[in-house]
């Protein structure tokens, strides 16, 4: 064994041999080339081939990440308006021009942001009176100007909608959009989830492949197979988290503690939890409240430190 | 507002044809350090907000050197005082695995296990470019634009880790 490893030392300070190794990493080696080495390294080339086929672990997918940046460019845009004087001075040209063109048609086309922060909820007036509530985290766009011939916005995060009645109301979401004509629901759209549930009225859920109706008191949730599955559920009265309770019925404890950072701003660190459900709920007044409501019942501890919270297992309870 | 600016300064548009074109890599890149996933994509995302944070004094054309370089200063000031981890978890692809007897599919998950470990062990800089230029499929030249070494250390780097490999290859 050690005679060999000394021959492939050899080997790899062999110009010529780096040289047919360099071409076949590169892809770029001839068959008659590949005869030459392969004689001696099948092993090796087969180690190099399966080097390639591996696959790099995802927690969050490239989607996630753009937005999450994209969010933090946009915020950073509007806090500050640095422009140089050379582009100040282009605009006020631009201006100008654009104002002789006829500068409402550009307002028309420009499509309104709202976005809650982190920690915030508030209600949005849509003009013909529909009322959204936007959870915390959660960002609706639409155009103001042509609301009336067309009603339709778009939402990522959650929100609770009260539609007045009149034309189609429709929510386009990342994995499906919600059609109505006047009525209640509220849809949960993040991280590839959708859920929808109906308050009052009827409401239209669909995607490219499925459509489906659902009447107070039932849900649609998306499935992993993109299925569009129809569910009941309990309090039909109005959705628990505009009144700042939180409830979950075997809910992945993951998503439990996301809707937590999002209520009370603050960043939490998890042990390993895949797979665990969490029934129950927790308010959002109370930090250390709502904590508690969660972290007891699954043998967890935690501890506050400003806005970080760390979560660790504990069976001492 | 890109029709107004400065002809080199890159407009959002730009910056999320960089992002497109890059993100993957540069998080892959800080994996091949780091061995952890949740660390690499937070930097690589840190790295992507620093390059548009500092547009003005970038040019599209060097932008990805200066990710790299970003990810790579990011990667040493969070490994400054602690250990990088030992061993990576490694998922490799099968093609055709169903089709295969029970034996061959264990044989090849312990072959697998032993190639995941030896790969861990090689040092971290021979394992990035070794890595780069399999997962990333970068050539010698592109990994050494990027990351900012010469083509001649792409080559040493990349010797160092066929060595380790064939001394494996030989003991299997």
């Amino acid at each position: 064994m050690i005679k060999e490893t000394n021959k492939t030392e050899f080997m790899f300070t062999d110009s010529e041999n780096n040289k047919l190794f360099k071409k076949y990493l590169e892809g770029k080696i001839s068959s008659e080339e590949i005869n030459i080495i392969s004689s001696e390294n099948s092993k090796l080339l087969n180690i190099l081939d399966k080097s390639g086929k591996i696959n790099v672990a995802e927690n969050k997918s490239e989607d996630e990440i753009w937005n999450e940046i994209s969010v933090r460019i946009k915020r950073e845009s509007q806090q500050k308006h640095s422009i140089s004087p050379l582009v100040r001075y282009s605009i006020s040209i631009a201006a100008s021009i654009l104002l002789a063109i006829g500068i409402l048609f550009i307002f028309q086309t420009k499509d309104s942001k709202i976005f809650a922060e982190s920690g915030k909820q508030f209600t949005v007036n849509l003009p013909d009176g529909s009322e959204v509530i936007l959870n915390a985290e959660s960002e609706i766009s639409y155009n103001k100007k042509n609301w009336d011939n067309n009603r339709t916005l778009k939402l990522k995060g959650e929100a609770y909608f009260k539609v007045k009645k009149g034309s189609k109301f429709t929510v386009e979401t990342e994995k499906g959009n919600i059609q109505v004509l006047g009525t209640s629901f509220n849809i949960f759209s993040r991280n590839g989830k959708l859920e929808v549930k109906c308050f009052t009225g009827k409401v239209k859920v669909y995607n490219n492949t499925q459509n489906q109706i659902i009447t107070p008191g039932e849900e649609i949730k998306l499935e992993q197979n993109s299925n569009l599955k129809k569910f009941q559920f309990e309090n039909k009265q109005i959705a628990e988290w505009t009144k700042g309770e939180f409830y979950f019925d075997s809910a992945d404890l993951k998503t439990v503690f996301d809707e937590i950072q999002r209520q009370f701003n603050v960043k939490i660190t998890l042990p390993e939890i895949s797979g665990r459900k969490y029934t129950g709920f927790f308010n959002n007044k109370n930090l250390e409240q709502a904590l508690q409501n969660v972290c007891i019942p699954m043998k967890l501890s935690f501890t506050i430190k400003n806005n970080k919270v760390e979560v660790n297992e504990n069976f001492n309870y | 507002m890109a029709l107004f600016g400065k002809p080199s300064e890159f407009s959002e548009y730009d910056f999320k044809i960089l992002f497109e074109k890059y993100y993957k890599q540069i998080k892959n890149f800080l994996f091949y350090k780091s061995g952890n996933t949740a660390l690499s994509e937070d930097l690589a995302q840190n790295s992507f907000l620093t390059l548009w944070e500092n547009r003005k004094s970038v040019k599209p054309e060097t932008a990805s050197s200066y990710l790299y370089k970003i990810a790579e200063n990011l990667f040493l000031n969070e490994f400054k005082h602690q250990k990088v981890i030992k061993n990576f978890e490694l998922e490799f692809l099968s093609n055709n695995i169903l089709s295969e007897s029970p034996e061959f599919i264990l044989e090849e998950k312990e072959f697998e296990l032993k190639l995941n470990q030896i790969i861990s062990s090689i040092p971290e800089k021979s394992r990035t470019v070794f890595l780069m230029n399999r997962i990333d499929k970068l050539t010698y030249s592109e990994i050494a634009e990027r990351t900012g070494i010469s083509e001649k250390a792409v080559e040493k780097r990349m010797q160092n880790a066929l060595q380790i490999l064939k001394e494996f290859s030989l003991k299997i």
